[in-house]
């Protein structure tokens, strides 16, 4: 039974994967905002912010790199709502398999959109100059905990990807969330510089958590307590937003 | 035994009665039609019984099981091809029929043995490795009836399987569909086109407003409304309601011409 839905699991991870490879526009759209921002912020406003571009770039790449994560997390939640209006789920669902395997073959399908976003967006970093203190290994804790955190947040998304009408409206509804997120929290400035009541908003902020622990796994702080926090936070998602989707997804008519 | 059997379903949404109490028995082996005008409830009844959707109220029965206890059981023994097309638009037909051969407890190479056999018989092997999006209207329909009966299902589900099809292969699509009810099958479609109905049906209901409203061959019904043709028919008894239909009219005197 419990192999069954693997196997069937990794049948619809192969046609998710396909599909992505054959689209690889919906891919580039979700990297063309963190790419322009990374550019935008590092040339236009880096040296303002940070006396030179040079010095800016530590600061704004941990934060552009979770700002890559929560956009493809957010048009995971665009592409399943896309994939259920095409009525295929319709199909999967009069079929004799595990319900859940199509929700499992898309969330799969997403961890290699992260890690193929997340590397693209790493390696323009590295073109522009930028090489972490912490060398390899740091690079790769950070790499790896940034597709992590998308993993789980993607939850989120999926969840608003079931319950909203169309996919227009997820891909909204995603926006609205992330913007804020980002914008008032330290990934593109320094924080002690924004009014009080922003400045207490940011430093509550999840996203500042993630940003800061990428920055110490960038400088080779391993164990800082960044990290642990924005995993805590992590797995909290999990555990509220994983039973949450899964019992829409079961009782939904798709 | 019968191949399906409802007994009093209900379905309402949001307040409006889509299926009102139905119950109707189809036998094994035999074309049966569903005919009704636009949100007769057709597709819900299809949907229902293909365990898409929870009914409110009453039972199915589908080759002996339960559609609610045994839906696992239920799903093994149907095939669907619903209103509108469910293939992956970005796949190829090959891929599609690759992933649902190997979804259905295909092995890889029986799932593309399988797909030869059906892009074969479905006159899509030019096409095999084409992605869907480039596909035509019908072409797209015959793959999607091709999806659905990949592993041989007893019972096929058609819902409105030619409209926006071209009368050629329309006549394609019902010599299949005979073809399906020599080997073994049973198959309930619905349609707009009395001819349709006509044609390939051993019996049909007319449905309106979630009801039955008539039921019987296509020759009784004749007889009964005292009619030359099923168009009579229909029009007799859900009357002369404008709602866009008269275009399904107007098409199927064409089509009449055409063939
Ligand atoms: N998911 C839904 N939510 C709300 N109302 C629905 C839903 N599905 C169907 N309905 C309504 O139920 C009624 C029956 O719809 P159904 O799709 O079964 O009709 P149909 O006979 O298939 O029509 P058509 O010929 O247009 O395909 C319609 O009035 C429709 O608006
Ligand atoms: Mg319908």
């Amino acid at each position: 039974m419990f192999l069954k839905t693997i196997k069937e699991s990794l049948i619809i991870f192969e046609r998710n994967f396909l599909k992505m490879m054959k689209t690889p526009e919906q891919l580039m759209d979700t990297l063309i905002f963190p790419i322009v921002f990374l550019l935008m912020f590092t040339y236009i406003f880096g040296g303002a912010i940070s006396g030179s571009t040079a010095n800016y770039l530590p600061i704004v790449i941990p934060g552009i790199l979770v700002f890559c994560v929560l956009n493809t997390a957010g048009a995971s939640g665009t592409n399943l709502k896309e994939d259920i209006e095409t009525g295929i789920f319709n199909r999967f669902k009069s079929m004799p398999i595990s319900r859940i395997a199509p929700l499992v073959g898309a969330l799969i399908c997403d961890s290699i959109r992260f890690v193929i976003s997340i590397l693209v967006t790493f390696t323009l970093a590295i073109i522009m100059g930028f090489w972490p203190s912490s060398g390899f290994i740091g690079i790769l804790l950070a790499l790896i905990f940034a597709v992590f955190c998308g993993w789980c947040i993607s939850w989120i998304f999926a969840f608003i990807g079931l319950i909203m009408r169309t996919s227009g409206s997820v891909q909204g509804i995603s926006f609205v969330i992330i913007m804020p997120l980002m914008f008032i929290s330290n990934a593109l400035v320094p924080v002690d510089t924004m009014p009080k009541v922003l400045e207490i908003i940011a430093k509550i902020n999840p996203v500042t958590h993630m940003v800061s622990a990428v920055k110490d796994l960038f400088i080779g702080s391993i164990f800082s307590q960044e990290i642990f926090i924005s995993l805590i936070f992590m797995i909290v998602v999990v555990i509220v937003f994983a039973p949450l989707t899964l019992k829409v997804y079961m009782k939904k008519q798709l | 035994m019968n191949a399906i059997e409802m007994k009093n379903i209900s379905k309402n949404f949001d307040g409006l009665k889509a299926i009102d109490n139905l119950s109707l028995d189809i036998p094994e082996n035999s074309v049966f039609a569903i005919l009704g005008p636009n949100g007769a409830g057709k597709t819900t009844v299809i949907n229902i019984l293909s365990t898409l959707l929870k009914p409110d109220k009453g039972t199915v029965k589908i080759l002996g099981f339960d559609i609610m206890k045994e839906s696992k059981k239920v799903r093994e023994l149907i095939g669907l091809t619903g209103q509108y097309a469910c293939v992956d638009e970005a796949l190829t037909a090959k891929q599609n029929l690759l992933v649902f051969g190997q979804l259905l407890g295909l092995s890889r190479k029986e799932a593309k043995i399988r797909g030869n056999e059906l892009l074969k018989e479905f006159n899509l092997e030019d096409a095999a490795n084409k992605p869907i999006q480039k596909f035509s209207g019908g072409m797209r329909r015959r793959l999607d009836l091709a999806v659905s009966l990949i592993d041989r299902p007893k019972l096929i589900f058609l819902d409105e399987p030619t409209t926006g099809l071209d009368p050629r292969t329309r006549n394609q699509m019902w010599s299949t569909i005979k073809n399906l009810v020599k080997k073994g099958s049973t198959v309930l479609l619905t349609t707009q086109y009395l001819e349709e109905a006509d044609q390939l049906s051993d019996e049909i209901v007319i449905m309106d407003k979630g009801k039955i409203i008539a039921k019987g061959t296509a020759e009784s019904l004749k007889k009964e409304y005292k009619a030359k043709n099923l168009d009579e028919v229909f029009l007799k008894i859900t009357g002369d309601r404008t709602d866009g239909k008269n275009n399904n009219y107007e098409e199927l005197t064409i089509v009449k011409e055409v063939v």
